[in-house]
Protein backbone atom coordinates (compact mmCIF):
# COMPACT_ATOMS: atom_id res chain seq x y z
CA UNK A 1 0.00 0.00 0.00
CA UNK A 2 1.29 3.84 -0.55
CA UNK A 3 2.00 5.71 1.79
CA UNK A 4 1.41 9.35 1.32
CA UNK A 5 3.16 11.97 3.44
CA UNK A 6 0.89 15.41 4.40
CA UNK A 7 2.07 18.10 5.38
CA UNK A 8 0.39 20.06 7.95
CA UNK A 9 1.84 23.23 9.24
CA UNK A 10 -0.27 26.05 11.77
CA UNK A 11 -2.95 27.29 9.42
CA UNK A 12 -3.30 24.69 7.20
CA UNK A 13 -6.36 23.81 6.02
CA UNK A 14 -7.50 21.58 3.71
CA UNK A 15 -5.55 18.68 5.02
CA UNK A 16 -8.50 16.91 6.22
CA UNK A 17 -9.96 17.25 2.64
CA UNK A 18 -6.65 15.81 1.10
CA UNK A 19 -6.69 13.00 4.05
CA UNK A 20 -10.33 12.06 2.76
CA UNK A 21 -8.83 11.46 -0.78
CA UNK A 22 -6.16 9.40 0.50
CA UNK A 23 -8.80 7.47 2.03
CA UNK A 24 -10.86 7.30 -0.64
CA UNK A 25 -8.04 5.85 -3.04
CA UNK A 26 -7.26 3.35 -0.64
CA UNK A 27 -3.75 4.55 0.57
CA UNK A 28 -2.10 5.05 4.02
CA UNK A 29 -1.13 8.61 4.95
CA UNK A 30 1.63 9.81 7.77
CA UNK A 31 1.15 13.35 9.26
CA UNK A 32 4.15 15.34 8.49
CA UNK A 33 4.86 18.06 11.13
CA UNK A 34 6.99 21.76 10.46
CA UNK A 35 9.40 20.80 12.75
CA UNK A 36 10.26 17.17 11.15
CA UNK A 37 13.68 16.79 10.50
CA UNK A 38 13.22 13.06 8.83
CA UNK A 39 11.04 11.86 5.69
CA UNK A 40 11.13 7.90 5.79
CA UNK A 41 8.74 5.34 4.31
CA UNK A 42 6.37 8.03 2.17
CA UNK A 43 5.73 6.98 -1.19
CA UNK A 44 4.85 10.64 -2.24
CA UNK A 45 4.52 14.07 -0.46
CA UNK A 46 1.26 16.58 -0.63
CA UNK A 47 1.23 19.91 0.60
CA UNK A 48 -2.16 20.99 0.85
CA UNK A 49 -3.94 24.21 1.07
CA UNK A 50 -4.85 27.51 4.05
CA UNK A 51 -3.52 30.17 5.21
CA UNK A 52 -0.27 28.72 6.87
CA UNK A 53 1.40 31.33 9.56
CA UNK A 54 -1.06 33.99 8.60
CA UNK A 55 0.00 34.52 5.11
CA UNK A 56 2.14 36.77 6.81
CA UNK A 57 5.28 37.98 4.98
CA UNK A 58 4.30 36.12 1.71
CA UNK A 59 2.37 33.54 1.33
CA UNK A 60 3.74 30.24 1.84
CA UNK A 61 7.26 32.37 3.03
CA UNK A 62 7.43 31.52 6.72
CA UNK A 63 6.07 27.64 5.98
CA UNK A 64 9.13 27.37 2.80
CA UNK A 65 12.01 28.07 5.49
CA UNK A 66 10.58 25.28 8.41
CA UNK A 67 12.55 22.62 8.93
CA UNK A 68 10.02 19.70 7.13
CA UNK A 69 10.78 21.86 4.54
CA UNK A 70 14.41 22.00 4.11
CA UNK A 71 14.35 18.64 4.98
CA UNK A 72 12.08 17.89 1.66
CA UNK A 73 14.42 20.69 -0.34
CA UNK A 74 17.39 18.03 0.64
CA UNK A 75 15.50 14.96 -0.18
CA UNK A 76 13.86 16.41 -3.55
CA UNK A 77 17.50 17.33 -4.78
CA UNK A 78 18.72 13.83 -4.37
CA UNK A 79 15.68 11.68 -5.20
CA UNK A 80 12.84 11.94 -7.31
CA UNK A 81 10.19 11.81 -4.67
CA UNK A 82 6.66 12.78 -5.87
CA UNK A 83 5.32 16.26 -4.38
CA UNK A 84 1.90 17.77 -4.69
CA UNK A 85 1.58 21.24 -3.86
CA UNK A 86 -1.97 22.83 -3.74
CA UNK A 87 -2.70 26.07 -3.67
CA UNK A 88 -0.78 27.32 -0.53
CA UNK A 89 0.95 24.45 -1.10
CA UNK A 90 1.83 25.72 -4.28
CA UNK A 91 3.05 29.12 -3.57
CA UNK A 92 5.54 27.46 -0.46
CA UNK A 93 6.91 25.05 -3.30
CA UNK A 94 7.84 28.76 -5.15
CA UNK A 95 9.08 29.96 -2.22
CA UNK A 96 10.82 27.03 -1.26
CA UNK A 97 12.50 27.70 -5.09
CA UNK A 98 11.54 23.75 -6.19
CA UNK A 99 8.81 25.27 -8.42
CA UNK A 100 9.83 28.19 -10.56
CA UNK A 101 8.37 31.83 -9.95
CA UNK A 102 5.44 33.18 -7.26
CA UNK A 103 1.50 33.50 -6.87
CA UNK A 104 0.85 36.79 -6.95
CA UNK A 105 -2.08 39.09 -5.59
CA UNK A 106 -4.90 37.91 -8.22
CA UNK A 107 -5.63 41.00 -10.62
CA UNK A 108 -8.52 42.27 -9.87
CA UNK A 109 -7.98 42.10 -6.15
CA UNK A 110 -10.70 39.55 -5.43
CA UNK A 111 -11.17 36.76 -3.52
CA UNK A 112 -11.62 34.08 -6.39
CA UNK A 113 -14.23 31.09 -5.45
CA UNK A 114 -15.94 28.95 -8.38
CA UNK A 115 -15.08 26.23 -10.76
CA UNK A 116 -12.80 26.68 -13.58
CA UNK A 117 -12.48 24.97 -17.08
CA UNK A 118 -8.54 23.77 -16.88
CA UNK A 119 -7.09 22.88 -20.00
CA UNK A 120 -4.17 20.07 -19.70
CA UNK A 121 -1.31 20.54 -21.60
CA UNK A 122 0.90 18.10 -21.29
CA UNK A 123 -0.30 14.98 -20.64
CA UNK A 124 2.46 11.88 -20.68
CA UNK A 125 2.85 13.14 -16.88
CA UNK A 126 4.47 9.94 -15.23
CA UNK A 127 4.15 10.59 -11.89
CA UNK A 128 1.07 13.18 -11.47
CA UNK A 129 -1.80 12.81 -14.64
CA UNK A 130 -1.22 8.84 -15.06
CA UNK A 131 -5.05 8.70 -14.93
CA UNK A 132 -5.75 12.20 -16.48
CA UNK A 133 -7.19 10.93 -20.39
CA UNK A 134 -8.80 14.27 -21.01
CA UNK A 135 -7.28 18.14 -22.34
CA UNK A 136 -9.58 19.27 -20.34
CA UNK A 137 -10.46 19.70 -16.33
CA UNK A 138 -13.34 21.05 -14.15
CA UNK A 139 -11.93 21.90 -10.88
CA UNK A 140 -12.80 24.72 -7.87
CA UNK A 141 -10.35 27.30 -7.33
CA UNK A 142 -10.51 29.68 -3.81
CA UNK A 143 -7.53 31.35 -3.58
CA UNK A 144 -6.86 35.63 -3.35
CA UNK A 145 -3.23 35.07 -4.25
CA UNK A 146 -3.47 32.97 -7.03
CA UNK A 147 -1.67 34.99 -10.38
CA UNK A 148 1.49 33.12 -11.38
CA UNK A 149 4.47 35.62 -12.17
CA UNK A 150 7.57 34.78 -13.36
CA UNK A 151 9.92 37.06 -15.12
CA UNK A 152 9.98 37.00 -18.88
CA UNK A 153 13.03 34.85 -19.73
CA UNK A 154 12.09 32.08 -16.72
CA UNK A 155 7.94 32.11 -18.14
CA UNK A 156 9.97 31.07 -22.03
CA UNK A 157 12.30 28.74 -20.44
CA UNK A 158 9.28 26.99 -18.82
CA UNK A 159 6.90 26.94 -21.61
CA UNK A 160 9.77 25.57 -23.71
CA UNK A 161 10.36 23.22 -21.72
CA UNK A 162 6.65 22.34 -20.95
CA UNK A 163 6.58 22.68 -17.73
CA UNK A 164 3.03 24.92 -17.81
CA UNK A 165 0.49 21.70 -17.15
CA UNK A 166 -2.06 23.01 -16.42
CA UNK A 167 -3.75 26.68 -17.58
CA UNK A 168 -6.92 28.22 -17.36
CA UNK A 169 -9.11 28.36 -19.92
CA UNK A 170 -10.94 31.97 -18.86
CA UNK A 171 -7.73 33.28 -16.97
CA UNK A 172 -9.56 34.34 -13.46
CA UNK A 173 -6.70 35.73 -11.73
CA UNK A 174 -4.49 37.29 -14.73
CA UNK A 175 -1.95 34.45 -14.55
CA UNK A 176 1.02 34.75 -16.67
CA UNK A 177 0.28 32.94 -19.43
CA UNK A 178 -3.32 31.54 -17.66
CA UNK A 179 -1.19 28.90 -15.63
CA UNK A 180 -3.34 27.57 -13.09
CA UNK A 181 -0.86 24.62 -12.61
CA UNK A 182 3.24 24.50 -13.62
CA UNK A 183 6.12 20.94 -12.77
CA UNK A 184 9.55 21.17 -12.35
CA UNK A 185 11.95 20.15 -15.16
CA UNK A 186 11.98 16.30 -14.20
CA UNK A 187 8.02 16.25 -13.88
CA UNK A 188 7.87 14.99 -10.23
CA UNK A 189 7.20 18.32 -8.18
CA UNK A 190 3.27 19.52 -9.41
CA UNK A 191 2.34 22.71 -8.13
CA UNK A 192 -1.00 23.41 -8.52
CA UNK A 193 -3.11 26.35 -7.51
CA UNK A 194 -7.30 25.02 -8.01
CA UNK A 195 -8.52 22.31 -5.37
CA UNK A 196 -8.22 18.32 -6.87
CA UNK A 197 -9.11 17.53 -3.35
CA UNK A 198 -13.08 18.86 -3.59
CA UNK A 199 -13.28 17.18 -7.30
CA UNK A 200 -13.96 13.66 -5.74
CA UNK A 201 -17.34 12.43 -6.00
CA UNK A 202 -19.80 13.65 -8.23
CA UNK A 203 -22.70 13.64 -5.24
CA UNK A 204 -20.64 16.94 -3.63
CA UNK A 205 -18.58 18.28 -6.43
CA UNK A 206 -18.17 19.76 -9.59
CA UNK A 207 -15.93 16.69 -11.67
CA UNK A 208 -14.00 14.06 -10.44
CA UNK A 209 -10.81 15.46 -12.15
CA UNK A 210 -9.28 15.67 -9.02
CA UNK A 211 -9.57 12.23 -8.18
CA UNK A 212 -7.75 11.09 -11.37
CA UNK A 213 -4.64 13.50 -10.14
CA UNK A 214 -4.96 11.41 -6.75
CA UNK A 215 -5.48 7.75 -8.42
CA UNK A 216 -1.95 8.35 -9.86
CA UNK A 217 -0.50 7.69 -6.50
CA UNK A 218 -1.23 4.31 -7.12
CA UNK A 219 1.21 4.05 -10.26
CA UNK A 220 3.97 5.78 -8.44
CA UNK B 1 22.40 49.52 15.82
CA UNK B 2 18.92 50.01 14.05
CA UNK B 3 18.53 48.27 10.91
CA UNK B 4 15.43 49.29 8.95
CA UNK B 5 15.17 47.14 5.60
CA UNK B 6 12.28 48.54 3.29
CA UNK B 7 10.41 46.49 0.86
CA UNK B 8 8.38 47.61 -2.21
CA UNK B 9 7.67 45.85 -5.51
CA UNK B 10 9.87 46.57 -8.62
CA UNK B 11 8.70 49.08 -10.89
CA UNK B 12 7.83 46.64 -13.57
CA UNK B 13 5.45 44.59 -11.71
CA UNK B 14 2.11 45.01 -11.52
CA UNK B 15 1.07 46.06 -7.78
CA UNK B 16 -3.16 45.64 -7.33
CA UNK B 17 -2.77 46.64 -4.02
CA UNK B 18 -1.24 49.94 -4.77
CA UNK B 19 -3.38 50.84 -7.50
CA UNK B 20 -6.24 50.38 -5.44
CA UNK B 21 -4.82 52.56 -2.84
CA UNK B 22 -4.05 54.86 -5.94
CA UNK B 23 -7.68 55.06 -7.14
CA UNK B 24 -9.24 55.96 -3.87
CA UNK B 25 -7.10 58.11 -3.26
CA UNK B 26 -7.80 60.13 -6.34
CA UNK B 27 -11.27 59.08 -6.34
CA UNK B 28 -11.88 59.82 -2.14
CA UNK B 29 -9.68 62.74 -1.60
CA UNK B 30 -9.49 64.43 -4.34
CA UNK B 31 -5.92 64.01 -5.15
CA UNK B 32 -5.65 64.07 -8.54
CA UNK B 33 -2.20 64.78 -9.11
CA UNK B 34 -1.08 61.70 -8.19
CA UNK B 35 0.52 59.08 -11.14
CA UNK B 36 0.84 55.58 -9.21
CA UNK B 37 1.14 54.22 -5.74
CA UNK B 38 3.28 51.17 -4.35
CA UNK B 39 2.93 49.70 -1.72
CA UNK B 40 5.63 48.03 0.54
CA UNK B 41 6.53 46.85 4.25
CA UNK B 42 9.15 48.09 6.45
CA UNK B 43 11.03 46.29 9.20
CA UNK B 44 12.23 47.90 11.82
CA UNK B 45 15.45 45.48 13.68
CA UNK B 46 17.03 46.16 16.89
CA UNK B 47 20.46 44.17 16.89
CA UNK B 48 23.32 43.97 19.37
CA UNK B 49 26.13 44.30 16.79
CA UNK B 50 28.22 47.27 15.20
CA UNK B 51 27.65 48.96 11.76
CA UNK B 52 31.41 47.48 10.67
CA UNK B 53 30.56 44.00 11.28
CA UNK B 54 31.44 42.74 7.47
CA UNK B 55 29.40 39.06 8.45
CA UNK B 56 26.61 40.46 10.43
CA UNK B 57 25.78 42.85 7.70
CA UNK B 58 26.18 40.54 4.88
CA UNK B 59 23.93 38.13 6.82
CA UNK B 60 21.05 41.08 7.16
CA UNK B 61 21.41 41.68 3.39
CA UNK B 62 21.12 37.74 2.57
CA UNK B 63 18.13 37.87 4.58
CA UNK B 64 16.50 40.58 3.43
CA UNK B 65 17.25 39.55 -0.35
CA UNK B 66 16.30 35.87 0.55
CA UNK B 67 13.43 36.02 3.17
CA UNK B 68 11.92 39.42 3.65
CA UNK B 69 11.64 40.14 0.42
CA UNK B 70 11.75 37.74 -2.81
CA UNK B 71 13.82 39.04 -5.98
CA UNK B 72 11.13 37.83 -8.31
CA UNK B 73 9.13 41.00 -7.57
CA UNK B 74 10.31 42.97 -5.11
CA UNK B 75 13.84 44.69 -4.07
CA UNK B 76 14.90 45.98 -0.78
CA UNK B 77 16.79 48.85 1.09
CA UNK B 78 18.66 48.64 4.06
CA UNK B 79 19.08 51.54 5.88
CA UNK B 80 21.99 51.37 9.43
CA UNK B 81 21.53 53.82 11.98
Amino acid sequence: MKNVGIIRFPGSLDDKDVIKAIKYIGCSYTILKHTDTSINNIDCVIIPGGFTYGDYLRCGAIASKTLIMRTLYKVASSTDIPILGICNGFQILCETALLPGILRQNKNSKFICNEQNISVNILNNQYWLSFIDDMHIKLPLKSGYGMYYIDNNSLNALIDNKQNIFTYINNPNGSLNSIAGIINRRGNILGIMPHPEYAIDYRYHCSIDGLKIFLSILRM
Amino acid sequence: MRVTIIITPKSDVYDPEGMAVCKSLIENYNLMNITSVTKGKIFVINVNGDKDDEKLIDTLHNTAKSFLSNPIIEEYKLIIE
